[in-house]
């Protein structure tokens, strides 16, 4: 039994970040404290991705819902910088690189990414009595902050099959820290299998997700005004979740079916719709927890077309408001899950996009059936405590 | 550099394909002889092909006594400077690719893509399907679902080639390989560093036309597609 403090190192952090490796971190954080297990989060100024170099919140210690929150200076980025200098500063970690030997384009991406020399200085000098869980693994501050510390690293990486998984840090990363948390078999499975290590170094914790949210469907439909078959997606709307190729197939079903749909998006990053698209995509850009579960309650279908996931939130939130929903096979993830749920359907191409859409519209009775039963998985797997319970032993020891 | 200030001009194909669509509006009928449309396109088309690759080495012929002098000038000039203007000239280059490459897909997109037709009036999705059987009555429907045209996927893929290659840069980091770089670099940067003012401007120029050219083929293939969609907003 360890009394250590429980230090989540996560670049980006707060109640107004966006994200779902942060939202993990901080719902984590909140789960473990409420468990009585001490913690402490060590954080950057920076919010989030959106703007991941821009400071947002003040320097210093500060609390979040009764956790200790520590902030470093977030660093502005060199531009065309090839080498991430700001590691010269500590000799472990250009050992340790010397070592790794990383090709070229992996120090370029890495240079790119937002850090903070104060916060790996931190980890390096404040070590005892501390045992760091960094989430996720690809930013500056989990690779060489786990270097700077193997003996005590633990990590919520997050991780699916995505070139970051490939670099030569990453395998060094995550061979040595203690123990590593993941959020689903499959990707406990691909952990395993990319980095040959024991099984039994990668504890299945899982996630969880706020179970309190009734979402009001008729009140959402009613205040954005929104009418007929709607469609919903929350996160980002970019290529890394296959926003493109869900816009792309969604026309397609319009225009052979000859049907008027609503695509429905949320989230916080930009997005700018040609007139032509605003005909069928609405976006409410990044809303409250009620709104955005009033958003799930009114949906026809969530639809999912991200193959990159470690979990999906939304996923469970979509399912916690009943509603069926439409993945990717492409993502062992969300086809893992749906399939063990029976919360929806998965397509590979178009013509399974287009005929599941066909089978959820046309019968809602098994469109019910399928979001209660993924409602009953999420109330069977997502409790906030069962998963601090289970992160608890993996990084504590404790039962 | 100079003709690396002249992109595609898409203009012209442009116009063309508002015409024939123009055309498609205002004729219901199920017959419409466009083969001379269509002509008009892919000769624009063959146009823009012609004139897609922007040359940096265009050959100096000079006659005269004087001519040859000026022209040895020339081409020295021009070896000092190929490892600057070859660079921009070739980012442009691939742009104008991924242009082109557009151009042809949405033309043979828009001939490959059925009229649209008419709902059938019954689902194809059957009275029995349940939780048991959902998966085989899925996966029966979308063998019978025709694909989504290649050319149709080969513009998604393709807005993401324009997009990379959109922005033409006229400073990137200057490669070590041997020791003897580091001099060659310091030459380099004193070349960029007197020519910017001259330079830069015509990147810039480049640029704004190339997002230009971005945001017009995007809005074409909505307008194109557009056409296709139900006209009734909702159900």
């Amino acid at each position: 039994m360890s009394s250590d403090i429980v230090t989540i190192v996560s670049t980006w952090y707060g109640a107004e970040t966006a994200g779902g490796a942060e939202h993990a971190a901080r719902q984590l954080a909140l789960a473990l404290s409420a468990r009585g297990v001490p913690v402490e989060v060590w954080s950057t100024t920076a919010r989030d991705l959106v703007a991941p170099t821009t400071a947002y919140y003040p320097e210093g210690t500060s609390w979040d819902a009764g956790i200790k929150v520590v902030r470093y200076a977030v660093e502005a980025l060199a531009p065309d910088a090839q080498f991430p200098h700001y590691v010269n500063q500590f000799d472990t970690l250009m050992r340790i690189i010397r070592e790794c030997a990383p090709s070229a384009q992996e120090l370029r991406t890495v240079a790119r990414l937002a850090y903070s020399s104060d916060l790996l200085r931190a980890i390096a000098q404040h070590q005892a009595g501390r045992r760091f869980l960094f989430v996720p693994y690809p930013l500056p501050s989990s690779v060489f902050g786990s270097m700077l510390a193997p003996t005590r690293s633990y990590l919520l990486p997050c991780m699916h099959d995505e070139p970051y998984a490939y670099h030569a840090l990453t395998r060094w990363q995550m061979r040595n820290a203690r123990t590593i948390l993941a959020n689903s078999a499959s990707e406990r499975d691909f952990i395993v299998s990319q980095y040959d290590i024991p099984a039994e170094r990668v504890a299945l914790t899982r996630l969880g997700i706020e179970l309190g949210v009734t979402g009001d469907g008729a009140r959402f439909r009613h205040h954005y005004d929104i009418h007929g078959t709607m469609l919903f997606f929350a996160g980002r709307r970019d290529a890394s979740k296959n926003m493109p190729l869900l816009m792309l197939y969604v026309q397609e079903y319009m225009i052979r079916r000859q049907r008027m749909l609503t695509l429905v998006l949320s989230g916080r990053d930009p997005l700018t719709l040609s007139r032509y698209q605003q005909r069928f995509i609405r976006d409410i850009g990044f809303v409250d927890e009620q709104t955005k579960a009033d958003a799930f309650a009114a949906c026809d279908v969530f639809v999912h077309a991200g193959t990159q996931e470690s979990f999906a939130f939304v996923l469970m939130e979509a399912w916690l408001q009943q509603r069926p929903v439409l993945v990717n096979a492409e993502c062992a993830v969300t086809t893992a899950a749906t399939h063990e749920s029976g919360g929806g359907l998965s397509f590979r191409d178009f013509p399974s996009f287009a005929t599941a859409l066909d089978i959820l519209l046309a019968t809602p009775t098994l469109a019910t059936h399928m979001g209660v039963a993924g409602r009953a998985y999420v109330l069977a797997n997502c409790q906030w405590q069962d998963v601090a319970a289970r992160a608890d032993v993996a990084i504590r020891g404790n039962a | 550099m100079t003709q690396s200030a002249q992109p595609i001009d898409v203009a012209a194909v442009v116009d063309a394909l508002h015409a024939r669509i123009a055309q498609h509006a205002s004729t219901n009928a199920a017959h419409t002889d466009t083969s001379a449309e269509l002509y008009d396109v892919y000769d624009a088309l063959h146009e823009m092909e012609l004139t897609r690759v922007i040359s940096a080495h265009l050959p100096i012929v000079n006659t005269t006594v004087g001519g040859r002098v000026i022209g040895l000038l020339q081409k020295v000039t021009r070896r000092l400077l190929r490892w600057y203007i070859n660079p921009i000239v070739e980012q442009q280059n691939m742009y104008n690719d991924a242009v082109m490459r557009t151009m042809r897909e949405i033309v043979a997109a828009y001939e490959a893509n059925p009229r649209p037709q008419p709902p059938a009036s019954t689902s194809p999705v059957p009275d029995t399907v349940d939780s048991h059987n959902v998966h085989t009555i899925h996966a029966t429907l979308a063998d019978n679902e025709p694909p989504i045209s290649a050319h149709t996927t080969a513009l998604l893929a393709l807005e993401t080639v324009r997009a990379t290659h959109q922005t033409v840069h006229a400073h990137w980091p200057l490669p070590v390989h041997q020791p003897l770089d580091h001099v060659a670099n310091g030459i380099h940067k004193l070349q960029r560093m007197l020519l910017r003012w001259y330079i830069n401007p015509i990147v810039e120029q480049i640029n704004a036309h190339n997002r230009a050219t971005q945001r017009a083929i995007q809005l074409l293939i909505h307008y194109i597609t557009a056409k296709r969609l139900p006209a009734k907003r909702h159900e």
